[in-house]
């Protein structure tokens, strides 16, 4: 049960340092991690714009990145100069961040891991159905004054 | 922030199935702002398109447009994949777009240098933006009642192949749209003889990036040469579909590891 407890830690961990890296690297801006919380009652957290790695193999669940449209369009700006973004461009600024950070966790995780490719979208899809029995971890996390969620659910 | 419920009675295990289920909103922003292949052929007499990304979207792109008899077709491959070049994409269709709308440049050397210009413009003043703004174009011009045929390419070809299987390669210039020489240079436009009795291919650059084969190498003009020589006097509609196996194979357990885009016509 114990290292179930520390393998659950350790995935937490590697998604929250590569977008800690990310944001870092990238940005040149550090990003500062909120206090984490286990998140009980149902639903989900979501922001905006979220891109959704999906996790399969030794364990199931899900990993997203969710934040508004003010934190994609600045990243944007730096990115491409780009200062009035559009509804596209935003989503695609939701969707590279999330790739960057399921290939980073991709290549550090073992090999019982599997990391899907990121799904974008914008707010709440009809379809997205939650698994029950996942425990879903979510950390708050600000980057240049706005503020996102890492949410990570795994059986 | 807004904090939404939902809460199904979905097994665990069905979890990824149902993630997948859910459309890529960026994926069908990238499809949907292309033209379609029946556009595409309603302008030939026999036409393909072979789009595919290697990741959700990708950075090749396409755009089509008509002036009287006069049809001006552009693939363009921007630098790097994924999300920031699918928007660098945008960029370049939204440039082609304000060409149309607001200049009359109607040879494709012209317009290349105007999309250079366009691109240069655009981010001169953004030192310190992180992507690569260039991009390999092609950009073709035919009539449709004389089938005259002009192309100009920025670091893109274009391949003709005739009845009788003799392959030419049109060079473009070698410089990208956007690239910064110091000295602007044109792109000369260039007349193509033959077009009644060819087929062309415009490819993008992601083609040619493509490992495997026999001796596990990337994929070359040549073998691509090879390959459409050997299938002629085949439809294109079958030689899609042929060559969409033929990428699949060439990569094999590999994988397809850049964004590919072909567009096969016969005027």
């Amino acid at each position: 049960m114990e290292s179930r407890k520390e393998e659950f830690e350790a995935t937490c961990n590697l998604f929250i340092n590569s977008v800690s890296n990310y944001f870092k690297h990238l940005t040149e801006i550090d990003s500062n991690m909120k206090v984490p919380y286990l998140k009980e009652s149902k639903g989900l957290v979501l922001k905006g714009y979220t891109g959704m790695i999906g996790i399969s193999g030794g364990r199931k669940g899900f990993v997203y990145i969710s934040a508004d449209r003010e934190m994609f369009a600045d990243l944007i700006n730096m990115f491409i100069g780009i200062e009035d973004p559009s509804n596209e461009d935003i989503l695609d600024m939701a969707g590279e961040i999330s790739n960057v950070v399921a290939g980073n966790v991709r290549a550090n995780l073992g090999a019982n891991f599997m990391i899907s490719v990121p799904t974008v979208f914008e707010g709440m899809p009809e379809e997205l159905d939650i698994p029950e029995d996942v425990s879903v971890y979510v950390i708050p996390i600000n980057w240049n004054d706005h503020e996102a969620f890492v949410v990570i659910g795994l059986d | 922030m807004s904090e939404l419920f939902k809460r199904r009675s979905t097994s665990n295990e069905n979890w990824l199935e149902n993630l997948d289920k859910i459309q890529d909103s960026a994926r069908r922003n990238y499809f949907s702002a292309l033209p379609d292949e029946d556009q595409l052929k309603s302008f030939f007499s026999e036409a393909f398109i072979i789009n595919s990304p290697k990741g959700k979207v990708g950075g090749d792109g396409y755009w089509l447009h008509t002036n009287g008899n006069d049809l001006y077709l552009a693939l363009f491959t921007c630098v790097g994949e994924g999300h920031l070049a699918n928007m660098m994409i945008r960029i370049y269709t939204s440039a082609l777009k304000k060409m149309v709308e607001g200049y009359a440049i109607d040879f494709p050397g012209s317009m290349l240098q105007f999309l250079h210009r366009e691109v240069v413009a655009r981010f001169k003043d953004k030192n310190n933006i992180l992507l690569n703004t260039n991009a390999n174009v092609g950009i073709v011009k035919i009539n449709s009642e004389s089938k005259q045929m002009e192309f100009a390419g920025a670091n893109m070809d274009l391949i003709q192949l005739d009845v009788n299987g003799k392959m030419k390669t049109i060079q473009g210039e070698s410089r990208q749209v956007g690239e910064s020489t110091g000295q602007i240079k044109s792109y000369p436009s260039i007349s193509i003889e033959g077009t009644k009795t060819s087929s062309f291919y415009l490819c993008s650059s992601g083609i040619f990036n493509l490992v495997g084969g026999p001796n596990f190498k990337k994929l070359m003009v040549g073998d691509l040469g090879t390959f459409l020589r050997e299938r002629k006097k085949i439809a294109l509609v079958e030689q899609k579909f042929q060559l969409t196996n033929f990428f699949k194979e060439w990569t094999g357990s590999g994988g397809q590891n850049d964004d590919v885009m072909v567009i096969g016509f016969k005027p």
